[in-house]
């Protein structure tokens, strides 16, 4: 089997052996779709097929990234502050195949976690509806194919920042990264009133920027050499 | 074969390593000591290719590893960090890293080193579980199961009970000798040194202070020492009076019955012909090998004054 593919093996079951960190991110996954589907139905909701596309189109990225942002730290800033990155690189794996197997496996779990955080919220808006709420086929595509990209695309450049970065810097980054998330999760809510309707357009730009960033991220591992990696150990 | 040739590595303004040279052959146990910050686990990492040199070269094969990937397929390793990883059981660790370095049959290796190791029972769980000699014992597994050419160990025992620790040094001297395996260690046990490096390094601030066989450090590095046992009811002033007379001779040290001698160094001494001769009943003369601590500490005090 390539060497990506079994770092990105391996990953996927320790993310799954880690039971405590992935009920934590999936609890609050949960808690924000069944919010979302709440203020759905409610008195005074936003109603109709229109928000709940609006609504599926941000969360659906903010929990993925969401998702990512507390299951990376497990999968590259632990690896570095256990050491074990230095019998890693010591591998035939080269830098890349391990960036690129850890991105993976975290981009799995997380787009599978932001997929039955929606399940959840298009079950609960139906049933408080009374009917069946299906979103439009551009949401679908956007959930299909752009958010997963999107979500490799923060976990590349989160990864990669985190094999390069100190200790300090770390924590730093992880606070800077942390804030703007919640807030936004939080904040959404409040903009999504002005979401007419979700285009073909809308999902094509989501799309190509998170190639881009993709892409940007593809670059910047060349740049990464293991003596910064081991240099930052602390 | 490793090959160190003119190696310096710069941090900033700190030289870690400061020009070395040495070359290890396969089948050979060296050990490279040291203090802490000495430059030892530096030397692993520019073997390895983790850490670029700020001249010279570290080779393998003659080769840097750090341009040639495949080459570490040869190479095994155990850092201070036994590389295991904690949520996942022993055999998932073992398959992780067999899958990594593509060994064939990786099942019956993996079962054969747990058996070899004694962690069959444990296989299945959680490394989180194991003490810390279970952790290094499987950490060495994981390091041989793709069996390397080459084995480079830093502080392989360290934090291990008495009875491991003699397990991993006699699998360490099996592996070079039987195997023709290469064994590069990291060591601040002076004791485990002795015992199994066929030839040690001793670095000092990033600079080898000393680097040859046991016996050839012993030879140019020690003063030839002998305990001389002055037979039952014999005095030892005259014994003493009579020493004095003999060549070379740095220092008399008397102790009851005791008289210990030490010479000036790359001198072969003999000093029962003079007592002898003087009548004195010897009960027995003994040449005393210093041990590598003493050789250690004088290399490295002698560094120190220069």
């Amino acid at each position: 089997m390539n060497r990506c593919l079994v770092i990105a093996r391996k990953e996927f079951k320790e993310l799954l052996a880690n039971r405590s960190t992935l009920l934590t991110s999936l609890g609050v996954a949960l808690f924000f779709a069944l919010v979302y589907s709440i203020s759905l139905t409610g008195e005074g909701s936003i109603g109709g097929l229109i928000p709940i596309d609006g609504t599926l189109f941000f969360l659906s990225i903010m929990l993925g990234v969401f998702m990512a942002y507390s299951l990376t730290g497990h999968v590259f800033y632990k690896e570095k502050t256990d050491r074990i990155i230095e019998t890693l690189l010591s591998s035939p794996a080269t830098l890349r195949q391990i960036w690129l197997g850890k991105t993976l496996a975290v981009t799995l779990v997380s787009y599978i976690m932001a997929l039955l955080s929606m399940v959840v919220l298009i079950t609960v808006a139906s049933i408080r509806r009374q009917d069946l709420i299906l979103p439009g086929a551009p949401v679908v595509a956007h959930m299909a194919v752009a958010v997963p990209v999107f979500i490799a695309a923060f976990v590349g450049l989160n990864g990669l920042a985190q094999l390069a970065l100190g200790m300090k810097e770390n924590r730093l980054l992880g606070f800077l990264i942390f804030i703007p998330l919640f807030a936004g999760l939080y904040g959404m809510g409040f903009s999504l009133g002005a979401v007419t309707a979700i285009t073909w357009l809308y999902v094509t730009l989501v799309f190509a920027s998170a190639l881009l960033l993709v892409g940007l991220a593809a670059l910047l591992i060349r740049y990464l050499s293991t003596e910064r990696i081991v240099t930052t150990l602390g | 074969m490793i090959t160190v040739k003119n190696l310096t590595k710069k941090f900033k303004d700190i030289k870690a390593v400061d020009n070395i040279n040495f070359e290890v052959y396969s089948g050979e146990v060296f050990g490279c000591l040291g203090h802490n910050g000495a430059g030892k686990t530096t030397i692993i990492r520019l073997i390895l290719g983790l850490l670029q040199p700020t001249a010279g070269q570290a080779l393998a094969w003659g080769k840097p590893l750090s341009r040639h990937p495949d080459l570490r397929r040869k190479v095994g390793i155990l850092l201070e960090n036994d590389g295991l990883y904690e949520n996942l059981t022993g055999a998932q660790n073992l398959d992780y890293y067999a899958s990594l370095y593509g060994v064939i049959y990786k099942e019956k290796r993996i079962s054969d080193l747990f058996d070899f190791t004694g962690l069959t029972d444990r296989r299945n769980d959680k490394v989180g579980t194991y003490s810390r000699g279970m952790r290094r014992k499987l950490g060495l597994a994981r390091a041989m199961l793709h069996e390397p050419s080459i084995l480079l160990l830093d502080e392989p025992s360290a934090g291990l009970d008495p009875e491991v620790q003699k397990m991993v040094r006699d699998l360490i001297l099996s592996l070079a000798k039987e195997q023709n395996m290469l064994i590069f260690l990291n060591s601040h046990d002076l004791d485990e040194v002795e015992r199994i490096c066929d030839r040690i390094a001793i670095l000092q601030r990033g600079k080898v202070a000393a680097c040859d066989s046991l016996t050839n450090l012993r030879r140019e590095s020690s003063e030839p020492t002998i305990e001389i046992t002055l037979a039952a009811g014999e005095p030892v002033t005259p014994a003493l009076e009579v020493l004095k007379t003999v060549d070379h001779v740095n220092r008399i040290m008397p102790d009851d019955k005791r008289i210990t001698l030490t010479f000036e160094k790359q001198t072969s001494p003999d000093p029962l012909p003079a007592l002898v001769n003087a009548g004195i009943k010897v009960e027995e003369v003994k040449k005393l090998n210093r041990s590598l601590e003493d050789i250690y500490l004088e290399i490295i005090h002698r560094e120190e004054n220069r």
